[in-house]
């Protein structure tokens, strides 16, 4: 008995990856940069990238290497990718609403297009994938749908994060409803709530 | 083309549905062609688009045109928050305007880059084989070309 444990944690050992490449996906303006710099700053001590109100404020991959979760005195190493929002349409002028002169935000719209399509070429590449959802918005989109189904597709393991739930239109209820069958965890990436939860999660499904 | 059950007003634009016929129906009709009076109804006042869902002739009762093959209803949620579904043709980035892109998320992630621009030119990225690792900056600014 003691001698299959030790084989098994031996066999564990050897066979598994250097790291983890962890991809944060989902809309724009959700909370991925949020959750990542919560991530960094709770295993690492200092934040991945900048965050804005603004959407597609992150237009290229951001990463961090060799982020190292302890749960349960296991150690996971992670390469944490913080991904572009991904859209559907991208319109210059939305962002003109947040005071940006209409040569910068074309030159944002190209930007976060460009964006997107990377997120989407990085799918190949993700060992494993936290789709984060707006709790407090309808989770029935083309970009959630369309990036769960293709992580499915490649049997990416998916952890679903609900996030904002210090927020009081904050329905989770819903998001379940809307992908009943993949492990969930509610949190807040901005106050941090709930993130122990979220990295037994993460510890469970990917160790 | 779809006419308001209600009213039988002619709706020639989504966004028209989607906000609902001036006389408060959501309810619209989809019809092949032209409706046998010939006449084109613009968008208007109930009044001005003419008699209510009478004017359909398909010799049948409003209870039953659902049933017909040529009609199909089409309910629009009060909300109308619809998601905004992009699906294109052979591209699967299209560039309306100058700083304006739709995303066809689908065709990206089973096809290679197709990009169409603004005056209808087509860009197409061709997948190399040293293309199959982890995206590359290269790659990146490749895209980057495409999309600028």
């Amino acid at each position: 008995m003691v001698l299959k444990k030790l084989m098994r944690w031996l066999k564990r050992l050897f066979s598994r990856k250097k790291a983890i490449s962890l991809g944060l996906y989902g809309s724009t303006n959700v909370g991925k940069t949020t959750l990542a710099n919560r991530i960094c700053m709770d295993l690492m001590g200092e934040p991945l990238g900048a965050v804005s109100k603004i959407p597609h404020e992150t237009r290229v991959v951001q990463k961090k290497e060799q982020v190292v979760l302890n749960v349960n005195g296991m150690n996971l190493s992670m390469n944490l990718l913080d991904m572009p929002g991904v859209a559907v349409k991208v319109d210059y002028r939305d962002f003109m609403d947040y005071g940006l002169s209409a040569e910068e935000a074309k030159r944002r719209s190209r930007e976060a297009t460009k964006g997107i399509i990377e997120a989407i070429r990085w799918l190949e590449n993700v060992d494993a994938a936290l789709v984060v959802i707006d709790a407090c918005e309808d989770p029935y989109t083309q970009v959630n749908i369309t990036i769960m189904g293709n992580l499915e597709a490649r049997n990416i393991p998916v952890i679903l994060v609900a996030n904002k739930i210090d927020l009081t239109s904050a329905n989770t209820q819903r998001v379940r409803d809307a992908f009943p069958q993949y492990p969930l965890v509610e949190i807040s990436a901005i106050t941090g709530e709930n993130m122990p939860k979220l990295y037994e999660e993460i510890a469970s499904r990917l160790y | 083309m779809h006419r308001c059950m209600r009213c039988g007003r002619t709706v020639e634009t989504l966004e028209e549905m989607d906000s609902g016929c001036a006389c408060g129906s959501k309810v619209f009709v989809y019809t092949k062609g032209n409706i046998n009076d010939g006449e084109t109804l613009r968008a208007g006042t109930p009044k001005e688009a003419g008699p209510p869902a009478a004017r359909f002739a398909f010799g049948k009762s409003a209870a039953n045109r659902s049933d017909l093959p040529e009609a199909r209803a089409v309910t629009v949620p009060a909300a109308s928050k619809q998601p905004h579904i992009v699906v294109l043709d052979i591209e699967n980035v299209r560039m309306l305007e100058k700083g304006v892109f739709e995303v066809d998320l689908g065709a990206l992630l089973t096809k290679p880059l197709v990009l169409k621009d603004d005056e209808e030119v087509y860009h197409v990225r061709l997948p190399l084989a040293k293309d199959s690792g982890e995206p590359k900056k290269t790659g990146a600014e490749e895209d980057e070309d495409a999309v600028a």
